[in-house]
């Protein structure tokens, strides 16, 4: 199936905010395809990342509501919900167990987004300290989409980052977060 | 290298047989479910009982090696806690209980409770309020083994400083461990609390009302109905609520009311709460 456009999603745990926040800044704004973070974070429903992703980057950061159609623009998943994409494009926030000790998990949702998706979504992993993601890029790969993962070297915290290369070797890109921001302005034309 | 087949291949549309097999065998229609959690449901229940392919879960299914009930209880998720979203229980405190005290008796109707963390949350503010006593509180959900656990309210003690801190959010005057023996690595809710309380299973896609409620409670349960079914359950609440009843809806949904029929104004925005206006009191 196609959708009028790319769509990014962004996958990471501790230390990815900053990164996410260097990423944001050098987009130029308004964003013109989907981009979507998957952050793990802490239990405290006060924690308002959209507000200091909003403030700190200029672009308008919204937490993905139920059953929405995704625009053009920055996202976040909210925290405590599972976020999936049903087979109409709508996306479904999902309150089941947690997966690899997280809600949202990274890899449900590079799961079921690639499953509708397919060959045009994109993914990227930054940082973290446990392995989330390392399934969900395989799922990527394997339905045609891209996957991108931050440099071991260039992340804050490297389980993520190294677990996801080891389990998918040879098959997503290895970059710097300077190299990512280019690809993902590229798109951004 | 593992060789077994990766369940996450299979298509949506494989499960189609099943959904049906469930609907002429018991009557119930999930296709209302969205899609992409039905899937994640459907591979969650095949990882559980080990089945490799749809073809052996059908199997299973129509020669009953499965129960319904098993089934209902693997493609549920009950994930729930105590004063979940505590600016919920605020405004429930601050708005909807000086209503409920206008009442000698009053009834609240907790649909899709789960294992009822929500049910001992409002227990406590109302016993705060001093109207515990006048309530009758209904927990229902399609999920019999969830009920088991709400009737006895015992639960694991790791999220004990999560609930406690919850509570003091939600504006409890008492200490929370006033509410609860300890014992190992459980805690027990004081009896006192669920008194009032009465549990029964009922499905909200088929079941019709069973009561009168000033206040309906059902969170983070309409967010796996498509729209078609939501409009339905919606309706049902309507047929179920006194004329100036409450509705509480989890922070995630949305109220939708099909047309001129039905007439809420919204409460709180933030948290969810809804109240029906009849014809009456709107002109
Ligand atoms: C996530 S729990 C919500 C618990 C609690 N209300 C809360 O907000 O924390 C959703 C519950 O809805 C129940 N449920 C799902 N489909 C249902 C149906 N058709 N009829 C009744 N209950 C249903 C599930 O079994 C589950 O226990």
């Amino acid at each position: 199936m196609e959708s009028e456009h790319k769509i990014w999603l962004i996958g990471g745990s501790a230390g990815s905010i900053k990164a996410c926040i260097s990423i944001l800044k050098a987009i130029t704004k308004p964003m013109d395809r989907t981009l979507i973070m998957i952050l793990h974070r802490g239990n405290d429903y006060k924690s308002e990342l959209a507000e200091i992703f909003s403030n700190a980057t200029g672009h308008t950061v919204m937490d993905i509501g139920h059953q929405t159609k995704l625009e053009k623009g920055v996202y976040i998943a909210p925290q405590d919900y599972h976020l999936l994409l049903d087979e109409t494009f709508n996306t479904c926030l999902e309150l089941s167990e947690k997966v690899n000790y997280s809600r949202p998990s990274i890899d449900v949702t590079f799961e079921s987004f690639s499953y509708i998706l397919k060959d045009s979504l994109n993914v990227a992993i930054l940082s973290g300290s446990n392995a989330d993601g390392a399934f969900g890029v395989s799922k990527v790969l394997q339905r045609g989409g891209r996957a991108i993962v931050i440099h071991p070297e260039d992340a804050e915290f490297k389980t993520m980052p190294s677990e996801t290369i080891k389990q998918n070797e040879g098959k997503c890109s290895v970059l710097k977060i300077n190299e990512l921001i280019q690809c993902i302005k590229k798109e951004n034309t | 290298m593992k060789t077994k087949i990766d369940l996450f291949d299979i298509e949506m549309a494989e499960f189609t047989p099943v959904i049906e097999t469930i609907k002429d065998y018991y009557g119930f229609d999930m296709s209302g479910y969205g899609s992409a959690s039905l899937r994640r449901r459907f591979i969650r229940l095949m990882e559980q009982f080990n089945y490799d392919s749809v073809f052996e879960l059908n199997h299973a299914i129509i020669n009953q090696e499965i129960s319904y009930q098993k089934i209902v209880n693997y493609m549920t998720v009950n994930v729930t806690e105590m004063f979940r979203f505590p600016p919920f229980f605020r405004s429930l405190k601050d708005e909807v209980i000086p209503y409920l005290k206008t009442f000698p008796v009053f009834k609240i109707w907790h649909a899709g409770c789960s294992t009822g963390e929500e049910m001992y949350s409002l227990a406590i503010l109302l016993h705060e309020a001093g109207i515990l006593h006048r309530a009758k509180i209904y927990g229902s959900d399609i999920n019999s083994e969830v009920l088991e656990i709400a009737k006895q309210g015992i639960y694991k003690m790791n999220n004990l400083k999560e609930f406690t801190k919850n509570y003091q959010e939600s504006g409890g005057t008492e200490p929370f461990s006033s509410y609860y023996t300890a014992n190992y690595d459980m805690i027990k809710m004081d009896p006192m609390l669920s008194e009032q309380m009465t549990f029964c299973t009922h499905n909200l896609v088929h079941d019709g009302p069973f009561n009168e409620f000033q206040l309906i409670l059902c969170r983070n349960v309409l967010i796996y109905f498509d729209i078609d079914q939501k409009t339905k359950i919606i309706s049902l609440f309507d047929k179920s609520l006194c004329p100036t009843g409450y509705v509480g809806l989890g922070s995630k949904d949305r109220m939708i009311t099909n047309g001129d029929d039905l007439e809420y104004s919204t409460v709180n925005q933030l948290t969810k709460i809804y109240r029906k206006e009849t014809i009456g009191i709107r002109a």
